[in-house]
């Protein structure tokens, strides 16, 4: 029954690594797999781990790793991968197979670093709109305020450039991720 | 004793309105919840005997319409209502309209709320009474008036609203320069928040602990306190820690804080529960802040060390029982903290984070208490309050509460949304926090550390593991997520196994 399926996770990043995953058996109410995490990053170690897998209701895969260590992480579904929550802490990782990763370096991988859309980073309503079109602004300058929760919260630019269009107005309720003006 | 009433309209929603309905059941009284177009779904709802519709998801249409509240009332024939905190709840306008209207107010007689919401008048009997007070203005609209008091006075200054309650609408202001903006924004969220822009200004006092009472009264003259809560971890103005008793609070300062709270209460003749507010300077001297009128979000803690249940005594004072046992009989047993669980991203100045809860584990076991208003599945709109839920221990003493509010935290999961358990867990560890010196200022001033050890606190094998689930999990679904268009996100609460077998179907066909 082995099969091996190799993930790429977080491609593009310093951090990106490989795993590589191989169900050993299958159990009663369990699973064990060999998972080999590579980093890309040259001169650091492969680790491997072997753990027994259950899946529990309600998204959570309970691990039991070799060392004996007993840990349950939540799985949710998420925009080009999974959030691994454990320990309180949520973990969002992109998770490509073989075949996306071929895909990705035929495209080349662009962040949203540089891109020149600034989007809601939060769903609430327009408050103000700090700036104008054509007017320069420096990155972290403070650009527009939404008001979420009766709380106001200041959105900065994600980098320098000129106001090249204005996308909401005061008064407008916008969901998260959307575009609110964009910088040339 | 004849009753009053036997069923009681909750004007509120979220944990509150839970709590409330829980109170009512336990005293065998009916319950009737309302809710809006975007709370359907939610906890309060279900928790009620009955429930109603009463209007779109924005609250100045739905919980804050008065008219709307007491047609529903009328129709589900109770014969009181219960404000909750926040809304409607210390607006005596809306005390007087229930009264008008044939029903009990499960709260403070409307002159009280009015006198101890002026704070203006409030603060004058406090001057009255001997209490001092910290300097401020009344009521302000114009901005360079208010200007000219903060100069006087000297920076760093607060700007509150007169209304307000929770942080909304409050700006603290350390240069004269921000001044004016500060101001200006402070009203506009006033305005939002509480459909009323008016402001005033006062003297920060630097490093103060915020140290409050909470009252009970009857009907009957009969004014006690049941001791103090230490809510001085706040965040945006706004409590995230609250524990009872204050691990630094000398006994003789207890003993006069307390005499002065309920001096307050009979001198606005209090009925029910309420709350004096004071700042603890460093010296031990306190000042009057405000009384709030209403049931606090903080009230388990001292559910939990006085043994007394404040939603009871609120309903059994509403029917016009006498409190049965005196000054003499209350006593603080052990300790209580509680942690707001709020839907916000530490890392991100705490911005709030509304959204699906995918998945919800909420922890039990001996000595905690969960006052939640969510469930998995539940949407948090971006319409309301952040906090999902309150997360309450008690323990023999402080440290043991801590231990047991540590051991909590780690069995509470929430996912989908960013929420603060993870930062609870690094503000216990402070030395601040274990010493029980922490003011107000302590999260705005410790927060680059708070954020470093938010970080330092993932281990490297607790990254690993993360991977080695998200690949296992990536494994059985075969392959990545979908794009965003390519297909749905698959239901919350499923299971890996569960997508596994649902693409193993799709494979024989």
């Amino acid at each position: 029954m082995s099969q091996v399926k190799t993930f790429t996770l977080e491609p593009g990043t310093p951090r990106a690594r490989t795993a590589a995953v191989e169900l050993l058996a299958d159990g009663e109410g369990s699973r064990r797999y060999r998972v080999t995490l590579t980093p890309e990053a040259e001169g650091a170690a492969p680790r491997t781990f072997e753990v027994d897998a259950a899946a529990l209701p309600g998204g959570l895969l309970h691990l039991l790793t070799d060392a004996g260590r007993s840990v349950t992480v939540g799985l949710d579904r998420r925009e080009g991968g999974w959030t691994a929550t454990l320990r309180n802490h949520a973990f969002d990782l992109d998770v490509l197979d073989e075949r996306a990763m071929r895909r990705r370096s035929l495209t080349g991988g662009k962040g949203a670093q540089n891109a020149p859309e600034l989007r809601a980073p939060m769903a609430g309503k327009v408050i103000q709109v700090r700036a104008a079109v054509g007017q320069e602004v420096q990155e972290g300058q403070s650009l527009l305020i939404i008001e979420a929760m009766k709380m106001e919260n200041d959105i900065k630019a994600h980098r320098a450039g000129v106001v090249e269009a204005i996308l909401v107005a005061p008064g407008d309720t916008v969901a998260t991720k959307d575009v609110l003006l964009t910088l040339a | 004793m004849a009753q009053r009433f036997n069923k009681v309209l909750i004007a509120n929603r979220g944990e509150i309105a839970v709590r409330i309905a829980r109170g009512l059941r336990e005293l065998g009284i009916g319950s009737v919840a309302v809710f809006s177009d975007a709370d359907r779904r939610a906890a309060h709802v279900r928790a009620c005997d009955e429930a109603y519709n009463i209007g779109p998801a924005p609250s100045n249409q739905s919980y804050l319409v008065v008219e709307r509240l007491l047609e529903v009332a009328k129709r589900a024939g109770a014969g009181a209502l219960h404000p909750g905190y926040g809304f409607l709840s210390e607006r005596a306008h809306f005390a007087r309209a229930v009264q008008a209207a044939g029903l009990v107010w499960i709260g403070p007689p409307a002159d009280a709320i009015d006198a101890m919401g002026s704070k203006t008048l409030a603060r004058e009997k406090m001057i009255a009474a001997g209490v001092p007070v910290v300097p401020g203005t009344e009521a302000i609209h114009d901005p360079h008036e208010a200007f000219a008091f903060a100069r006087e006075a000297g920076f760093p200054v607060l700007i509150k609203a007169a209304a307000g309650g929770g942080g909304k609408g409050m700006r603290r202001v350390d240069r004269e320069e921000d001044f004016i903006a500060a101001f200006d924004g402070a009203r506009r969220e006033a305005a939002a928040a509480f459909g009323d822009d008016t402001v005033y200004v006062e003297k920060f006092v630097v490093e103060p602990k915020h140290i409050e009472f909470q009252l009970l009264s009857d009907e009957h003259g009969n004014h006690l306190h049941l001791f103090e809560r230490d809510c001085s971890m706040q965040r945006r103005h706004q409590k995230v820690i609250e524990e009872t008793p204050c691990a630094i609070l000398r006994d003789d300062v207890r003993r006069r804080m307390g005499e002065v709270a309920t001096r307050a209460a009979a001198a606005v003749d209090y009925v029910g529960a309420g709350t004096v507010e004071f700042l603890l300077d460093v010296n031990q001297d306190f000042y009057f802040l405000e009384m709030n009128t209403r049931l606090q979000v903080e009230h388990p803690v001292t559910e939990l060390v006085t043994g007394l249940d404040l939603v009871h005594w609120q309903v059994r004072v509403a029917q016009g029982e006498a409190l049965p046992f005196t000054q003499d009989d209350l006593h603080q047993r052990g300790h209580a903290i509680q942690c707001r669980v709020y839907a916000e991203d530490p890392r991100r100045n705490f911005m709030p984070s509304p959204g699906l809860i995918t998945h919800l584990t909420t922890p039990a076991g001996p000595g905690v208490r969960d006052d939640s208003g969510v469930t998995s599945g539940a949407e948090v709109p971006m319409h309301y309050d952040p906090m999902i839920s309150k997360l309450v221990v008690w323990g023999e003493d402080r440290e043991v509460a801590i231990g047991r509010m540590h051991r909590a935290l780690s069995e509470y999961t929430v996912r989908g949304i960013q929420n603060n358990l993870e930062f609870h867990q690094i503000a216990l560890d402070h030395p601040a926090f274990r010493q029980g010196t922490y003011d107000t200022q302590f999260i705005g001033n410790h927060l680059d550390e708070l954020v470093a050890a938010l970080d330092a606190r993932i281990q490297p094998e607790d990254r690993d593991l993360a991977d080695v689930a998200a690949a296992i999990a990536a494994f059985e679904a075969d392959g990545p997520a979908p794009d965003a268009e390519a297909a749905p996100t698959p239901g919350a609460d499923e299971s890996p196994w569960r997508l596994y077998g649902r693409y193993k179907q799709l494979q024989r066909i």
